[in-house]
């Protein structure tokens, strides 16, 4: 297992995540402690490790902050929290191309999809992250039927992707009300991380 | 074997920048964009490459009140040009 270390201390973003990058794209990295000494590189760095399939730690001593990515084997047991939650044992993203369920009936289809949105919290914390595109991305937006699900399984940690083309196709930019708006790199790189995918298109 | 971000947004690649494109892969891109980002700091208010580092350029330019062909084009130029090995 490839564990490395990387003092980013003195250094201001972006650089800290461009270095972070820089180490993981070299491969092999199942473990890597990054030290920064400021709140912005904490964030971006524990962001940047998260999107990228490590669970993050974050420790402070004296002024330093290290963040600590892992994935694989080590991951479950170095997660905060371990003792007292389930852990996910695969990671799940759930793609949704549509602002309903199945064909037949529209009117059925929507409703379907609000009771799907609703029960996706059954899942746990297996459902990793949830991708919104084409007519999806109306499920993000004021006026959604399930805005209130989607905020609720965002707020618990759940990641959401809201396709950015999609969203300025439809003229719904400035109404998104949840997730974050992403683009197809993105996409496809969460596709690639994720160990099940469900498409709902 | 499972890819991470590996050979993507740090590849150098000679192309339009996007509204789409998220900071951190303009700057992944063509470091010396940087540069570009930083003069926009005092229209938005923010450290960008701090605070926006995820987002999608065209989401940053409207949630600071940027002008985003202005610096679209701010950023393609800097991206054509060859950087400055001196600095």
């Amino acid at each position: 297992m490839a564990d490395k270390k990387l003092d980013c201390r003195g250094l201001a973003c972006p650089l800290p995540v461009i270095k972070t990058k820089e180490l993981i794209d070299q491969g092999g990295v199942e473990q890597i402690t990054v030290l920064v000494d400021n709140a912005a590189a904490r964030e971006n760095v524990s962001r940047f490790l998260e999107r990228s399939g490590y669970q993050v730690q974050v420790a402070q001593q004296s002024g330093t902050l290290a963040v600590t990515g892992r994935r694989g084997a080590g991951a479950a047991a170095a997660r905060p929290g371990a003792v007292c939650q389930p852990e996910a044992s695969q990671k799940v993203l759930v793609l949704i191309g549509a602002d309903r369920l199945g064909t037949g009936d529209d009117t059925l289809g929507q409703k379907l999809l609000v009771n799907f949105i609703g029960t996706l919290k059954e899942m746990g914390p297996e459902l990793w992250c949830l991708v919104l595109l084409n007519a999806g991305v109306k499920l993000a937006v004021t006026g959604s039927g399930v805005l209130g699900h989607l905020q609720e399984l965002e707020r618990n940690g759940l990641m959401v992707l809201v396709c950015g083309t999609c969203l300025n196709h439809f003229q719904l930019l400035e109404q998104k009300q949840v997730g974050e708006t992403t683009n197809m790199l993105d996409i496809v790189t969460h596709l690639q991380l994720a160990d099940k995918v469900i498409p709902l298109t | 074997m499972r890819r991470t971000l590996k050979g993507r947004a740090g590849e150098a690649q000679v192309g339009r920048i996007t509204p789409e494109m998220t900071v951190l892969e303009i700057l992944c891109r063509h470091r010396h964009t940087e540069e570009v980002f930083r003069q926009y700091d005092g229209a938005a208010v923010v450290c960008l490459c701090c605070a926006a580092l995820f987002d999608a350029v065209g989401e940053t330019a409207r949630k600071y009140g940027l002008d985003l062909q202005g610096l679209l084009a701010s950023l393609e130029k800097a991206a054509a040009a060859p950087p400055d090995e001196s600095k």
